[in-house]
């Protein structure tokens, strides 16, 4: 093995170790809210279903979407949630699954609270989605006093709605990470992107958001998943 | 070193998947693999989005006459099936492998008649039953395991292109393979229900005049993933003539029309929104020539030959208007825009006369002020 192509596998081997270990996430605020303000002493929240889908990472690259991980992976996080805020003194209730027939205002506002988060995910979070004509430093976003059927629906103040995207590696996919490494090529491993928006169900507004990425974490495991809920809800202001 | 690792790599990639069984009654029971369950769950949660989509066509008289329809094609596994009517101009219809099958109002809108639109429903059954998507899925991992080894050894070298497009046009025939035997075992499910057999390939000549006028046809879905519809209109005609099916004669027209007549006017709005004007053109001239539908249609050629307003266009606007105000449901707005293209064409008494029609039917129109002062003019 000649020197530079040493260097190259112990470089690479630092990228992939510090991806491994490392977990991000970046928060916004609504313009109105201070910057330590806790609003949720007392407060009802009611947490939507969350969208929440798990992936096989295959040797190739394909994402296998697995039904069985996804499903255990939406019941930790939920009562993760849960308790998190329960633990804060707070009042917790769950979404039922509704259906447009019989509540269509409820779930259109569903609906649209999840395009609205994802809205925000591309046009705040994405160095390319920044609207020209968005103040950088303002964080303005709404789904109008629409909001207040939800509030009604479910007698709750805040509505939190949470997205999580996350894939594990088959040992396929891990051996070819090292491989990639010795042969100098790059083969990523399985990762969670997630976030969690919180909206204030009389005004509409979404007050805070947060979102995450990360190399680690297992949200087929209720303990692990309770780690990464923590990271999701850090600073959340409540 | 290279070698070493492309050792590796192949022994990595899984080996050639089993050939499936069909799926029989109530399939999800019976779904056991990883990769067939997570297949069925992003389609479930696709489904909770289709059922509340607003390109949903809510119609119980529609829904039942497509679901008693597909029960006649497959009365086995129906129970399993359950079918979405989209308001999307275009020919297409999809299903996916949890049972939801997806039809598209242009598809119901280019329909003929009811073995024509049995031709697509059995087609698409034939998907279901041959699990087509997961073998699809379970093909795509082996031929994409080979591909990143391809991809990885070739380093970016116009070798490693080629191999690499080898790679997905193997990918790409399988699938036009698929659509061939969803095409073989739909004609022998629809013929079976008595349907004619002629139905598929006149249904597939139909859309190859729309597609010999497309600016873009090598751009249309229509091309990617299925045989070119010149084989396919071919090999459906041969197993029409075929000896035996003589009996096989059933078209269902009434039956079709009943189902779809009360949209037709908006599926055929829909169509000239895509201005696409010289398809629309053909599709108009060909619909014209049936047995149902024509003052819809008529009312359709003369709006298309207004909005497109090239030379001769007018005139062709106005005959199309003659033809529409023949039918007995007509609506009032047809006389005022009959009225419209006759004062452009400077026939004033003609244009006064069914000017004065529309308001006789409509005397409180809104615009009744507006087409007084053009009967007003001199």
């Amino acid at each position: 093995m000649s020197t530079t192509r040493l260097f190259r596998c112990l470089a690479l081997l630092l990228i992939v170790a510090s991806l491994a270990a490392c977990t991000s996430t970046v928060t916004r605020r609504s313009d109105n809210l201070k910057a330590d303000a806790k609003i949720g002493a007392g407060k009802t929240v009611v947490i939507l279903k969350a969208d929440i889908e798990l992936y096989e990472l295959l040797a190739s690259g394909m994402l296998e979407p697995r039904a069985d991980w996804t499903e255990s992976a939406t019941a930790h996080v939920t009562d993760a949630i849960k308790s998190e805020l329960a633990s804060r003194g707070m009042q917790v209730v769950r979404a039922s699954d509704l259906v447009l027939n019989e509540d269509a205002r409820a779930k259109q506002l569903e609906l649209l609270s999840n395009t609205v988060g994802n809205a925000i995910l591309q046009h705040e979070f994405s160095p390319y989605g920044r609207l020209p004509h968005r103040n950088k430093k303002s964080f303005e976003w709404t789904i109008g006093p629409g909001a207040q059927v939800l509030r009604d629906r479910y007698q709750a103040d805040y509505a939190i709605a949470t997205l999580v995207r996350d894939s594990y590696a088959t040992a396929g996919r891990k051996a070819m990470m090292v491989l990639g490494i010795i042969a100098g090529f790059n083969a990523p491993p399985g990762s969670t992107q997630a976030y969690t928006t919180l909206v204030d169900l009389n005004t509409g507004r979404v007050v805070w958001v947060n979102v995450l990425q990360s190399g680690t974490g297992d949200l087929r495991q209720l303990d692990a998943a309770r780690k990464v809920v923590n990271n999701l809800l850090k600073g959340v202001p409540l | 070193m290279r070698g070493i690792c492309l050792l590796l790599v192949l022994m990595l990639i899984g080996c050639a998947s089993a050939p499936l069984q069909d799926a029989v009654v109530n399939h999800r029971e019976s779904v056991q693999d990883n990769d067939e369950a997570g297949l069925w769950d992003v389609t479930d949660r696709a489904e909770a989005l289709l059922k509340s989509a607003p390109e949903r066509v809510r119609d119980v008289a529609l829904q039942s006459y497509v679901d008693a329809l597909t029960c006649r094609l497959a009365p086995d596994i129906c129970g399993d099936i359950r079918v979405y009517v989209l308001r999307q101009a275009q020919f297409n219809a999809f299903m996916m492998p949890n049972g939801v099958m997806a039809l598209y109002t242009g598809l119901l809108l280019r329909c003929e008649n009811e073995a024509q639109l049995a031709t697509v429903i059995a087609h698409e059954l034939a998907h279901y039953r041959k699990r087509h998507t997961l073998n699809n899925w379970r093909r795509a991992k082996n031929t994409s395991g080979w591909l990143t080894a391809v991809q990885l050894m070739a380093g970016g070298t116009a070798v490693g292109a080629v191999a690499t497009l080898g790679a997905y046009v193997s990918m790409a025939s399988f699938s036009r393979d698929q659509e061939q035997e969803a095409d073989t075992l739909g004609f022998q499910a629809m013929v079976k229900q008595n349907f004619d057999a002629r139905a598929p390939s006149r249904m597939w000549r139909n859309l190859l005049e729309e597609e010999r006028v497309n600016p873009r046809p090598f751009l249309s879905g229509l091309f990617a993933s299925h045989p070119a519809p010149p084989q396919r209109e071919r090999y459906l005609s041969e197993m029409a003539t075929a000896s035996g099916l003589a009996l096989a004669n059933d078209q269902g027209v009434a039956r079709f029309a009943a189902a779809v007549k009360a949209h037709r006017a908006d599926w055929l709005n829909d169509e000239l929104a895509r201005r696409a004007y010289r398809q629309s053109e053909i599709l108009l001239a060909r619909l014209a020539t049936l047995s149902f539908g024509q003052g819809d249609v008529a009312l359709a050629q003369a709006a298309l030959y207004r909005k497109r307003d090239e030379p001769g266009d007018l005139a062709r606007a106005v005959s199309a208007y003659e033809r529409a105000i023949q039918q007995s449901d007509v609506p009032a707005t047809a006389f005022r825009d009959f009225g419209l293209a006759l004062r452009k064409s400077a026939r004033r008494q003609d244009a006064r006369r069914a000017f004065q029609e529309y308001l006789q039917r409509v005397p409180q129109a809104s615009d009744a002020a507006m087409i007084q002062s053009y009967i007003n003019e001199n």
